[in-house]
């Protein structure tokens, strides 16, 4: 009966294959290291001028609801003021072509106009359609006299990008933070900012997708 | 050996069918919107169904991209996903991170500028997910349970498709106004049983960071969310700590999942004494264009009842 012989057989490369093993673990580790680093792991907040706000970052809940719901408002009320329009052309009617607030309030139940549980949740602003002008396509809505602590006064205001516009127009959205601030006489850009209103930018869908897809899905 | 050879045989046969079946919808569906023919429009979540059905009526075709009973927090794209999305000429996404499966199903198919992608949010004023305790501000995906975010999509969406197809721009357009009125006045019925009631002592937390849109539009506030992260449940040291911070925020009311859910709605209870009550997500169910304004109800429902429930405990002596 012969005893069983055993060696080790040590390779030749052992030496180079550990080090290339240890290289390859480094590579891959600096590789992942550099990619974390490199993303970006959360929205950088917009490049706002020292006039404006970040509806995302900077507002309380009250404002940023009534922010929303405003911003909202727009593509319906540009679309009320085409159909009130044509039908004052038709009917040869010189008359206002904006919704009252009252018509948002009860008959479109459009908020933050409409007066309900979120109204009163929000304050109870006093809204006012401050200005309308026909056919120069400008109208504003002001909203303030809310009750809630550090709440804002806010001004919506509609405008044409350019005369003879369609009405898939834009609008811009302004708070001041004194909530009893009264209806500006000017609404022009440099004098609502010389009074102590903001313009709200919002984090939109558009700029998460850019965020999230980088630049070239972004829409 | 014999399993060996059936399964190799499965799975060849698996792969030709598919292989097949991509070359049969290539060959056939190259651009399947051709002149005078319907606009094939996909969608990934079931509100954004409910949302197109609504704009488009009988004036374009729709096609859902996967099947009406997967999860779309944890899904895994399939075959049959592929083939889906070879057949159509527009797919509307949520885009800001609760369908990320759909990008992983177009990576699959290239089929480049061809096919247009319809981003319902674009126009979106997001939030962050509610409870973050002050931390980094995440942003809330969940745009499609509410209904003011919800109108703000349909617009997007409607106006999307105007462009697209241009004949059907003012019904798409006059559809989508319709059925923003009508969402806003199932809203305006479910304020009007609260016009009497005294929310402020309605404090809740949420299982899943879902409803922050919902609760923004009754001017009400999450105070916590059990989930650490989107679709991720707690280990124990989160949750002791979420316990906390629900009892240091005197939650009365934890909303749960009705589609998913959890047993550790029933541990938290048990800790904080909070009443539960459950949420629907949206997604789950049969797409249907009546499944958005179904699930609203309900979840109005829920909520009316959950505020009344608390205020009831209030007014006891």
């Amino acid at each position: 009966m012969s005893k069983p012989l055993s060696s080790a057989v040590v390779p030749a490369s052992k030496r180079r294959e550990i080090m290339l093993l240890l290289v390859c673990v480094l590579v891959l580790l600096l590789i992942a290291t550099a990619y974390l680093s490199s993303r970006p792991q959360q929205r950088e907040k917009s490049k706002l001028l020292d006039w404006q706000l970040s509806a995302f970052y900077d507002l309380g809940a009250v404002d940023q609801a009534v922010y929303n719901a405003l911003r909202t408002s727009v593509s319906e009320l540009w679309w009320l003021h085409g159909d009130m329009l044509t039908a004052n052309k038709a009917n040869n009617i010189d008359a206002v072509s904006w919704p009252s607030v009252q018509q948002l309030a009860e008959y479109y139940v459009v908020p933050p106009f409409a007066q309900d549980v979120s109204s009163r949740q929000q304050g109870d602003i006093q809204w006012r359609r401050a200005a309308a002008f026909s056919f120069e396509g400008l109208a504003v809505y002001f909203g303030h006299r809310g009750t809630r602590p550090q709440q804002s006064a806010y001004l919506l205001v509609l405008n044409h990008a350019h005369k003879g516009a369609s009405f898939s127009n834009g609008a811009a959205i302004w708070l001041h933070s004194d909530s009893n601030v009264v209806m500006p006489t000017i609404i022009k850009q440099n004098s609502l900012i010389v009074n102590g209103w903001k313009q709200v930018v919002a984090y939109s869908g558009a700029m998460e997708v850019k965020r999230l897809k980088g630049d070239d899905n972004g829409g | 050996m014999e399993v060996s050879v059936a399964a190799r045989s499965a799975i060849t046969s698996g792969f030709c069918s598919t292989v097949t079946a991509l070359v049969v919808a290539l060959l056939f569906f190259p651009q399947a919107w051709g002149e005078g023919e319907k606009l094939r429009i996909g969608t990934t979540l079931h509100p954004y169904y409910s949302f197109v059905a609504n704009i488009v009526g009988e004036r374009a075709e729709l096609v859902p991209l996967i099947d009406a009973d997967s999860n779309p927090h944890n899904y895994t794209p399939k075959a049959a996903d592929i083939k889906r999305l070879m057949t159509i000429d527009v797919l509307v996404v949520n885009g800001i991170g609760h369908d990320e499966w759909a990008f992983d199903i177009l990576k699959a198919v290239n089929r480049g500028d061809e096919l247009h992608l319809l981003y319902a949010n674009d126009g979106v004023a997001l939030i962050p997910i509610a409870g973050d305790n002050g931390q980094t501000k995440v942003v809330n995906p969940h745009t499609f349970i509410s209904t003011t975010a919800a109108i703000q999509q349909v617009y997007t969406i409607a106006k999307g498709l105007g462009k697209l197809d241009p004949d059907n721009a003012r019904a798409y357009r006059d559809n989508a106004r319709r059925y923003a009125t009508s969402l806003r006045r199932i809203k305006a019925t479910y304020m009007a049983q609260l016009v009497d009631v005294d929310l402020s002592q309605f404090r809740c937390a949420t299982m899943h960071g879902a409803y922050g849109y919902l609760m923004q539009e009754f001017g009400l506030q999450v105070a916590a969310v059990i989930e650490p992260r989107h679709g991720v449940q707690p280990n124990a040291r989160q949750l002791a700590k979420t316990i906390d911070s629900i009892k240091a925020a005197n939650v009365n009311v934890l909303f749960g999942e009705k589609y998913f859910a959890s047993k550790l709605s029933q541990t938290i209870k048990n800790a904080t004494g909070v009443q539960m009550y459950s949420f629907s997500h949206m997604s789950d169910g049969q797409y249907s264009a009546e499944l958005f304004e179904r699930e609203t109800r309900a979840n109005l429902d829920t909520l009316v009842a959950a505020i009344a429930s608390v205020s009831a405990v209030e007014q006891r002596p």
